[in-house]
């Protein structure tokens, strides 16, 4: 039954980051000032 | 890798490897209009960069990869380290995209999952440990030291008492030292007694109402469980000072006992250390700081909260300390402590603890015969010999040490704790087969047969390695951290 506990504790921590709006599901959008500010920082 | 590659390796750099007009790569014609150059003056023309074919690029760097030394590679038996094996699955969940592609500065409504794994996370390392409260926040280790003793400072003046020193015992890990000092206090010694303990004696001398606490380390460097523990906390207490633990030994108690209960009232675990994080040259590492009731309104901010909707979110303590580093702690650390600590249960990580001592008492039972033993008694997740008789026949700690690179062993931690003559600290932890603690003690013992029989062998080792000897006192008071072209150096 080990196995499935394991199982368990995957699914518990994909749905905790299913529940981040994170990377490619939700990218901040910046506005072109906020690029214009990240380019002029660089 | 042939052992004459493995000697190669070591004589030179990429640098000196190159021939001139070699390349790796060879680019297109090109097929648009050319860009004015920038001025001559902002450009060098003496960029001494190896000139090399892309099968020796690769051939080096692969190579040189092949040199380094890791838990993945073979048995890791540094004391005070817990090299344990890390298991790959918590390598997969720290990926998980809504956890490595969250960004601190995204609203909170947007990290729940992330906020609701670290208000988990603290209420795990709280029951372990036996306390109120816990924070993410530092990032190491001696951060988590710093911030206890920031914390206490902060609650001892808001009681309005002015304390100035701290108490350390002579086995303390060195930062535990620096803790004190960088903290603002006086650092006074406490001497450890015949059994590896601390000096009762010694402490009751020390105690007064200028001492604001005691770091103790426990079990304490010398792998050894203080057996006065409950009337050390008691004598404390008596005075008006708060006890700490450091816990960065923490998996030899994981499951045993609580922290609190033994009267402790502040510790600070090293998540990379005890919950399975690759860790080693710097980091990351995670050194949450866990504490009881009185000591929790001064723990440094954020903390992870729970509003009355069900919502998590970040709070800060009613008089914390502040911040101790940017945002929210490390927080990939989190994600596989949090794994491992669900995975293995309440029974599994009290059987990390059992296997972790009964790895350490039976190295004790395989060596004491072939290297002293300073105190006799069983250890619990680390043991720690003297090198004391190896060194009647000249040959010393480091010389053992340089000897198991060549039988493919890490050294062990060596001349420390430094209250241990010739110290061989030694921490097999608890996911080592007997098999391979066999190997690694058929070659101590070999080592003890060479000192005895030919200690030059001893003396001049490592035989194998791409670099032999190094002047680590120089490379520590002069340390050359760029490389620089001979005619230039």
């Amino acid at each position: 039954m080990k196995w499935l506990w394991v199982l368990g504790v995957i699914a518990a921590l994909a749905a905790l980051s299913s529940a981040c709006g994170g990377g490619d599901k939700a990218a901040p959008s910046l506005s072109d000032a906020d690029l214009k500010n990240i380019v002029m920082v660089t | 890798m042939s052992d004459g590659e493995r000697r190669d390796m070591g004589s030179k750099l990429s640098f000196g490897r190159g021939r001139p007009g070699r390349t790796a790569v060879t680019l297109p014609d090109c097929d648009v209009p050319l860009a004015e150059m920038p001025s001559p003056s902002l450009l060098r023309d003496d960029l001494p960069l190896p000139e090399m074919s892309q099968p020796e690029i690769v051939r080096y760097f692969t190579n040189l990869a092949c040199l380094n030394y890791s838990v993945d590679t073979g048995f890791y038996p540094l004391g005070s380290c817990s090299m344990k094996y890390n298991p790959k699955l918590h390598e997969d969940l720290a990926r998980l995209s809504g956890f490595a592609q969250v960004h601190p500065l995204q609203p909170i409504e947007t990290v729940q999952g992330a906020l609701a794994l670290m208000h988990e996370l603290q209420g795990f390392l709280a029951e372990i440990t036996g306390m109120h409260a816990v924070s993410l926040a530092p990032a190491a280790g001696a951060h988590g030291e710093l911030t206890s003793i920031l914390t206490v400072r902060a609650y001892l003046e808001h009681r309005g008492e002015s304390r100035h020193k701290v108490l350390v015992p002579d086995s303390a890990h060195g930062t535990n030292l620096a803790t004190v000092s960088t903290a603002g206090f006086q650092c006074l010694p406490i001497a450890s007694d015949a059994r590896g303990n601390t000096d009762l004696a010694a402490l009751a001398e020390a105690l007064d109402e200028d001492v604001a606490a005691l770091m103790l380390t426990l079990p304490n460097t010398l792998g050894l469980f203080d057996q006065n523990i409950v009337q050390i906390a008691q004598m404390v207490h008596e005075t008006g000072a708060q006890l700490y633990c450091d816990g960065a030994n923490l998996n030899a108690l994981l499951g045993q006992v609580k922290i609190g209960d033994l009267g402790f009232d502040v510790v600070q675990m090293n998540l990379h250390k005890t919950f399975s994080t690759p860790h080693g040259g710097g980091g990351p590492g995670a050194g949450p700081v866990a504490v009881k009731a009185h000591l929790a309104p001064f723990l440094p901010s954020p903390f992870v909260g729970q509003a009355a909707n069900g919502a998590y979110v970040f709070e800060e303590p009613e008089h914390s300390i502040g911040k101790v580093g940017a945002f929210h702690g490390n927080f990939g650390i989190m994600v596989r402590a949090y794994a491992y600590i669900r995975s293995l249960g309440a029974p599994g990580l009290r059987e990390v603890s059992e296997n972790a001592v009964l790895n350490a008492n039976y190295l004790l039972a395989c060596l004491r015969e072939a290297y002293d033993l300073p105190y006799e008694r069983r250890c619990l997740h680390e043991v720690v010999f003297s090198g004391s008789r190896q060194r009647a026949k000249g040959v010393h700690t480091s010389d053992v040490a340089k000897r198991l690179i060549d039988y493919g062993f890490h050294p062990p931690t060596v001349y420390f704790p430094l209250i241990v003559d010739e110290a061989l600290m030694i921490e097999p932890t608890e996911t080592e087969s007997k098999e391979t603690l066999d190997a690694f003690c058929e070659a101590m013992l070999v080592i003890a047969r060479e000192a005895e029989e030919e200690p030059e062998l001893l003396r001049s080792a490592p035989h194998d390695a791409p670099l032999r000897r190094l002047d680590e006192a120089a490379a520590a008071r002069h340390p050359v951290l760029r490389w620089q072209r001979e005619d230039q150096a």
